[in-house]
């Protein structure tokens, strides 16, 4: 490709190229004040330059980079790696020969100044006049090795007027005479990881650091240390005493800090920048800004739903709270809810039939597979807990095993009496989940037969069920059906709580099982999943999905502990009405706020379903 | 706290000296800051640093991006590319720092794996015998970068069927390569705990997909 000399990459590589000159005189120098001046300008040069280059390909649509990009490039980051290496000889050299107590440090600055790199400039800042220049040292610095092809000679840095290296058609001479003034108070340290460090902080976090000023370099007592002024507005205070760092992060970012400090004893350092150094803060923002909440668009989703659901019942004798909230995962993307409940008590048959359901996340359709599973599975045992037969023939059944359990004299064997129990809840849990897969398999091939690719994993979804009744002489039958992640437990202070059933869970955080898995819905696992209780009386019956689990109960274990389960209904009764007075929207409102609970890293929908 | 630890295994051959290692650091800063922007990324992450010339050193051992400190990845002058070795201390790696599932502690998400090399392993009997172990060790998704003109995809697709490759190996193309890698990140730590495997983000123009063999 041909560039007019107008070419903005080519007049940006020119005016580097000025700039590296003078800096290449520099180092000869010895002036590391200076190089870092030069370097932080570097910087701006090289941001200068992708910004052409970005531009300039935009607008010209290359399709091969500039070569100059590549040369600059290149070019920059062997200044870099040069400029470490005489970092560490001069510092070296310094602690040899004894003339500075310690080493030097890169002068603190503002970021503000630009430096014109045509080295003409007379006013430029040299050396002081009691810096000596070290011939050996001139010596031991590397060749300045340019990949650059234009490159006529190898920069060997041997004496003041040593050639200048023919970077720039237009070679300036070298100033001979070092003015006296050094401008200390500009220049911004490279970026290298010899800045000293301390932990990163996190806005909103209390932050406390004890330094050790020996991992600064500062070998010695000090006093008069203390930070600049700019600790105090990034929410930090120093503390002299036990050199502590401490306080509230207030602003994310990351922070050069100067650090002050003088010799105790009174030694005077000859060089005043070696009573400082620069001091890297890195600051997280707090997670929580960070959060977006977009409301999900139905033009945007098939099967769309709302971005949260509450329901509220009065007419059981218990009533039934639940409520449903989208995750902060999701609403971070404007993605849907995949959660859903469902429940019905019909007092003609006595019965409470309750569901939650949680969609597989990396399945599409899964906000269907858990609105469908919840009320295919409760319809389903509804429809067939209205046969007459089957409802007495429970009820019967439900009543000889308790009559069997409780026995005053235990000489029954239960065996046949929980077969007929067992077979019951086969039949009416069992036949929900099966149904309820059905369903999930007629939805994937009515939208199959609308020209859309599925699968039935695409609605894969977990499936907490749960049915519940008081019958008089015996008090209440809970029987529970689970596939997957989630909990269900009967709370009760007088009882003891319990967990109504065994997690799916695996090796690794996140593996459960689904409805829409082949192995799930057989006769052995069916059985497995199934469980009953028999409880005089309880204080709430809970259905959840893992997005209140997994923060509210942190390991297996604590879901099994009765004591977890009374704190976290104490916990909730705190922020929920529980008593009749409570106003129906009100108790919506304040149970879907709960929801909102802040856990960092669980930011799962999250539904919860109470019968109390 | 579930935590999503995140490997990178980064070549510091003699081959990537200059330039190449220089653009690598760069890319790495790229994607810290990327992934300090990501709510989730911030909570949940970790990161370790794994590099890979003669020597195979942990330079960063598995570290919460809260805390998370980017070392200056440096390489010898030259040195051989022991990719074997280097699989070998991630094994050992993942199991003492991963944490299981267990009754009393929620363990950590499947990890992931990024490895860039610019050119085949010197130890190639040694990289053949880590694959299975490798396997072993449950990654949510290893994904090999061939990165240059050198680097020999069909021994890293060997290892996992995502295997990508990058032309050049300068800032640019490392930096869009290790925005790839943030995005790929992201996307798996949103999707974790509801998928079996990681699926990748659309790569950009820089970083070429190769199907899998």
């Amino acid at each position: 490709m041909a560039f007019s000399s107008k070419d903005p990459v080519h007049l940006a590589t020119k005016e580097f190229m000025g700039f590296l000159n003078s800096l290449t005189q520099r180092i000869q120098q010895e002036e590391r004040n200076i190089l870092f001046q030069y370097l932080s300008n570097i910087d701006k040069m090289a941001d200068k330059f992708n910004e052409f280059y970005v531009a300039y390909v935009d607008g010209k649509q290359a399709e091969t980079p500039h070569q100059d990009y590549y040369s600059f490039s290149a070019i920059k980051f062997q200044f870099q790696n040069r400029f470490q290496e005489i970092n560490a000889r001069w510092t070296q050299h310094l602690q040899e020969t004894g003339v500075f107590d310690t080493p030097l440090v890169p002068p603190q600055t503002d970021g503000t100044e630009h430096l014109n790199p045509t080295a003409t400039e007379s006013s430029k800042p040299m050396i002081s006049e009691h810096e000596p220049t070290n011939p050996q040292l001139n010596n031991s610095i590397a060749k300045v090795e340019l990949p650059f092809e234009e490159a006529q000679t190898n920069y060997n840095a041997v004496n003041v007027a040593a050639t200048v290296p023919n970077l720039n058609p237009n070679p300036v001479p070298v100033p001979q005479k070092p003015a006296s003034n050094i401008p200390l108070d500009k220049p911004l340290p490279p970026k290298s990881d010899k800045w000293y460090g301390i932990p990163n902080g996190t806005v909103g976090k209390d932050y406390n650091h004890a330094l050790q000023l020996s991992d600064f370099d500062i070998h010695g007592a000090v006093v008069e240390d203390r930070f600049e002024s700019k600790l105090a507005e990034l929410g930090l205070t120093y503390d002299p005493q036990n050199k502590t760092l401490s306080g509230q992060p207030s602003q994310p970012g990351e922070y050069l800090l100067t650090f002050y400090f003088k010799w105790a004893g009174g030694t005077e350092s000859k060089h005043p920048s070696a009573l400082q150094r620069s001091i890297k803060w890195l600051v997280n923002p707090d997670p929580r800004s960070l959060w977006l909440n977009k409301p999900s668009s139905e033009d945007n989703f098939a099967y769309w739903k709302p971005d949260q659901a509450s329901a509220f019942c009065t007419a059981a004798p218990r009533r039934i709270l639940a409520a449903s909230q989208r995750g902060r995962s999701h609403a971070h993307e404007g993605t849907c809810r995949d959660d859903d409940f469902a429940f019905v008590y019909d007092e003609t048959i006595a019965w409470y039939i309750l569901a939650v359901a949680d969609g597989a996340g990396s399945a599409r359709y899964s906000r269907e597979g858990s609105r469908l599973a919840t009320r295919t599975a409760v319809d389903f045992i509804h429809n067939k807990l209205k046969h007459p037969d089957i409802l007495t023939d429970l009820k019967e059944a439900i009543i000889t095993l308790h009559a069997q359990l409780y026995a005053s004299n235990k000489k029954h064997d239960t065996g046949d009496a929980r077969k007929k129990v067992s077979d019951h809840l086969y039949n009416l849990l069992g036949g929900a989940a099966f149904n309820a897969k059905k369903a999930l398999e007629k939805a994937c091939a009515e939208r199959k037969a609308s020209e859309y690719d599925c699968e039935l994993k695409d609605y894969a979804t977990t499936l907490l069920l749960t049915c519940a009744t008081q019958i008089e002489t015996i008090g209440w039958f809970i029987a529970s059906f689970w596939i997957g992640d989630g909990a269900i437990a009967v709370v009760s202070d007088t009882q003891g709580s319990r967990l109504m059933g065994i997690p799916d869970s695996g090796e690794f955080s996140g593996q459960t099982r689904f409805l829409t898995m082949n192995s799930v819905i057989e006769p052995t696992e069916i059985f497995k999943r199934l469980q009953f209780h028999y409880t005089d009386d309880f204080t709430a019956l809970i259905l959840m999905t893992d997005g209140i689990s997994d923060p509210k109960f942190p390991t297996e274990n604590t879901l099994r502990e009765p004591q977890k389960w009374q704190l976290f209904w104490e916990e909730l009764a705190k922020e929920v009405n529980f008593s009749t007075t409570a106003n129906r929207e009100e108790v919506q409102q304040q149970l879907l706020k709960w929801l909102n609970f802040w856990s960092p890293g669980d930011h799962d929908d999250r539904t919860i379903l109470l019968v109390y | 706290m579930r935590r999503l630890p995140v490997y990178l295994l980064l070549d510091t051959s003699g081959s990537m000296k200059g330039e190449p290692i220089e653009a690598v650091n760069v890319g790495l800063s790229s994607l810290l800051v990327g992934l300090r922007q990501d709510p989730s990324a911030l909570e949940s992450v970790a990161i370790s640093l794994i590099t890979f010339d003669r020597e195979v050193q942990q330079v960063m051992p598995l570290t919460d991006l809260e805390a998370f400190q980017l070392p200056q990845i440096q390489t010898p002058d030259s040195g051989p590319t022991h990719l074997g070795q280097a699989l070998q201390l991630l094994c050992t790696k993942v199991d003492r720092e991963v944490r299981r599932n267990t009754d009393t502690s929620k363990g950590d998400w499947k990890p992931l794996l990024f490895i860039m090399t610019d050119g085949s392993p010197s130890d190639l009997q040694l990289y053949r015998e880590c694959i299975p172990e490798i396997h072993k060790r449950n990654f949510a998704v290893v994904v090999a970068c061939a990165a240059g003109p050198k680097a020999k995809t069909a021994i890293l697709q060997e290892l996992t069927p995502h295997v990508v490759s990058l032309d050049t190996m300068d800032s640019h193309t490392f930096k869009q390569f290790f925005k790839w890698v943030s995005d790929t990140v992201t996307s798996g730590n949103r999707s974790m705990g509801t998928t079996v495997s990681v699926e990748l983000p659309p790569p950009p123009d820089v970083v070429h997909e190769l199907s899998p063999v």
